[in-house]
């Protein structure tokens, strides 16, 4: 799979140092690296936030008034809450520091042709096969700040599908983004999600129709630019009755000098029946923050499925979370990360039961090697009086070697006696026998530990599609080079 | 003592608060090398700080009972373990407005073996905790932590543990686990958290919180028994694999 080389080329390539950088023309560090020409912006905001930065995000986009007042409360909140000191360590994030609007072109394009040239170049030396882009339905690739390239299937269209950016989607169904943006993870539900409430930019908007239930899945590209540019992607999917969608994200940048910061927010709504996978493979460049809120509420007899592998990053917080609202509906979370040399994955999932009879199911797998710590933390909430429910927590780590390290933070909170609830974890290393044996089959040492990894992440990699699989598998390979010695 | 390290704790304490002006008080034991003893201690009201010493391959069994009822009470554990040293820490907890114990386990030198084993029953408007702390300082050590608790009406318990396993304490084998029975309005609260920093070790945890099992409880009332005997009889078994872990002579 092509693909795969463009995320190795992400990690693995030194990228020297950029020259001093001039507005509005931004030298790109991946084009400079592949000999290609300078990205013009449009627009980049100073680097730094205040309201003025704020305004002048919404100005540009030309956004509805709410829109633009709910940007500045957010910015408020932002302003009033100090930073979270509960997990990992943020002390080196600079706000001020950080561009927080980049616009490489002025419309959204329509078709691939539309496409800047520059831009495209890059996408190409990311290897996303020609052919993908064609036939994959709604390949949506988030350039910087913005969607500058998206196309949907016209199939999905007559299915009355939206697949579309958040701002697009803003413009163009307004009355369905009001509805439900920040209703699921409203700006004052923690520090980061109020910074991405005031200054997003980008991200997916799906709406998927009553018993509509759409075969392909939807993917979106996500990748991170400039020097101190932080992206701050919205993405709201809303799955009414009976419906069913996947969604894929994938995120890959190059490596930068400055440490970059990664705030999304991802709100899911599933409806009575419905059900909604959300498959990410994160792999940032090893010096970007990344903070991601991500919440679904699910309503009676819904399904919620999030897949979310993390490989790459400084720091990576993350922890989706569903929120079963209604009678029979199902939650699960499986969670996957690999921490190598001076990374921190703090990654997990939560588990809220607001209602009776609902199930949740949360596993997480981790690997650390070198100064790589992996730590799980999550929640199970049983209020009283949700009789009924079920909820099954799995995690397991992998040490390398010895020096990294893993934690486990689990918090089960049940105040209901009429539940089924278990959690187990192990910690522990690749068995002598282990390796032993398949060392005695003819594999080199090196091989064997790749190979005992690899089946130790098999129950969440099986759940990733295929194309994916194949580059996560060859993503570990890569980690796991020089691991033995 | 300064500063006791214990464990992480939920964010909201769901424990009523201790009363101002407790009696406090602290006990010190060493147990000099090679000896075997046993520390029986009752639970009284008030704060009680206990430091343990156990000397190079010495053995120390501590049972903290409640016999009678007590209103408020904190047991605050230290327990130091030399080489080889082996310490056993059995709860027999029952009662109370809020009884807590709180176990901080140091397996300082090599060959060290801690267990920790609890029984807690709760009824009434009763609450308790168990935090226990161990910290693997050493290679070759190991720590094996089991608690039990049965919660009926509005009664609480919060069961938190915290194993630490330092970079050099490899060939560590550790294990918590937490097991609550709920019944009627109770609440228990599971905070069973790891921090490994060696590689070769072996470190895991679990736990269950649920009720009695309707299957088992079904047989036993199919042979007659009504449901208060069945379920009573299911809690019995519930603490037999608590007891089949103590010292013969505590029993």
């Amino acid at each position: 799979m092509d693909r795969s080389a463009g995320f190795r080329a992400c990690a693995k390539q030194k990228i020297p140092m950029p020259a001093a950088t001039k507005q509005p023309v931004i030298n790109d560090i991946a084009s400079q690296q592949f000999g290609a020409d300078p990205i013009a912006y449009s627009f980049m905001s100073k680097p730094g936030l205040s309201e003025r930065v704020v305004k002048e995000i919404s100005h540009y986009k030309n956004e509805p008034e709410w829109m633009r007042a709910q940007r500045l409360r957010a910015l408020k909140i932002f302003d009033s809450k100090p930073m979270p000191t509960w997990g990992a360590d943020l002390s080196d994030i600079d706000f001020q520091s950080i561009y927080y609007y980049l616009r490489p072109t002025d419309k959204v394009a329509k078709t691939w042709d539309d496409v800047p040239d520059s831009i495209r170049k890059t996408y190409d030396r990311l290897g996303i096969p020609q052919a993908e882009r064609k036939y994959l339905a709604g390949v949506m690739a988030q350039y910087e700040s913005e969607a500058v390239y998206h196309s949907l299937k016209s199939q999905l269209e007559k299915l009355g599908v939206i697949f579309l950016d958040m701002d697009t989607a803003l413009k163009k169904h307004p009355d369905i983004v009001k509805k439900y943006f920040g209703t699921v993870i409203p700006a004052g539900d923690n520090k980061l999600a109020a910074l991405n409430s005031a200054v997003w930019s980008g991200g997916s908007f799906v709406y998927v129709p009553s018993g509509v239930r759409v075969e392909i899945p939807l993917q979106a590209y996500f990748r991170i630019n400039a020097e101190r540019a932080g992206q701050f992607e919205r993405t709201l999917i809303v799955a009414e009755e009976g419906s069913y969608v996947h969604y894929v994200e994938g995120c890959t940048a190059p490596i930068y000098t400055a440490n970059s910061l990664h705030a999304a927010v991802v709100e899911i709504i599933v409806k009575k029946g419905a059900r909604v996978r959300y498959t990410t493979v994160q792999n940032w460049s090893k010096n970007v923050y990344n903070l991601v809120t991500k919440r679904t509420y699910v309503y009676e007899e819904g399904t919620m499925e999030w897949v979310d592998g993390n490989f790459g990053s400084k720091v990576t917080m993350k922890y989706p979370s569903v929120y079963l609202l209604g009678k029979g509906a199902k939650g699960d979370v499986l969670s996957l990360a690999f921490a190598g040399a001076g990374q921190h994955q703090d990654a997990g999932g939560k588990a809220i039961h607001g209602a009776p009879y609902t199930s949740s199911k949360i596993v997480s797998k981790s690997v650390s090697k070198e100064s790589g710590r992996t730590s799980y933390r999550g929640m199970v909430f049983i209020p009283h009086g949700m009789k009924g429910c079920k909820s099954t927590v799995i995690c397991d780590a992998l040490l390398l070697d010895e020096h990294s390290r893993s934690d486990t933070y689990p918090t089960m909170d049940i105040r209901e006696s009429d539940t089924q609830i278990t959690h187990e974890a192990t910690v522990g290393k690749i068995g002598e026998n282990q390796l032993f044996y398949l060392m005695s089959r003819g594999l080199s040492q090196a091989e064997a530990m790749s190979m005992v990894v690899s089946g130790f992440i098999e129950p969440i990699a099986k759940e990733i599609p295929l194309e994916y699989a194949v580059e996560m598998n060859r993503l570990i390979e890569m980690e796991m080079e020089g691991s033995v010695g | 003592m300064s500063t006791f390290l214990t464990t992480p704790r939920p964010k909201k304490d769901p424990l009523r608060p201790y009363p101002e002006n407790l009696a406090a008080q602290t006990m010190k034991h060493n147990v000099p090398a090679g000896e075997e003893v046993v520390i029986p201690i009752k639970l009284v009201s008030g704060f009680v700080d206990i430091d343990v010493q156990v000397a190079e391959a010495a053995h120390a069994t501590v049972i903290l009972q409640v016999k009678n009822r007590v209103d408020f009470s904190r047991v605050q554990l230290h327990g130091i373990l030399k080489k080889d040293a082996k310490f056993h820490l059995v709860g027999d907890i029952s009662g109370g407005q809020r009884i807590e114990v709180k176990a901080w386990i140091e397996l300082r030198e090599s060959g060290s073996e801690a267990k920790v084993s609890g029984m807690f029953t709760g009824a009434g408007a009763e609450h308790q905790g168990m935090h226990v702390l161990m910290e693997h300082m050493a290679p070759s050590t190991r720590g094996d932590i089991f608690l039990r608790g049965v919660y009926k009406e509005e009664s609480r318990g919060v069961f938190t543990g915290l194993i630490r396993v330092a970079k050099d304490a490899q060939q560590t084998n550790s294990y918590f686990k937490d097991d609550v029975l709920l019944f009627d309005d109770a609440l228990a609260e599971s905070l069973p958290t790891l921090e490994i920093l060696a590689n070769d070790v072996k470190a895991s945890h679990g736990s269950t919180t649920g009720r009695v099992d309707d299957e088992q409880l079904f047989y036993l009332m199919s042979r007659g028994l009504s449901k208060g005997q069945a379920s009573d009889m299911l809690v019995s078994g519930f603490f037999e694999k608590v007891r089949e872990r103590l010292p013969k002579s505590s029993v």
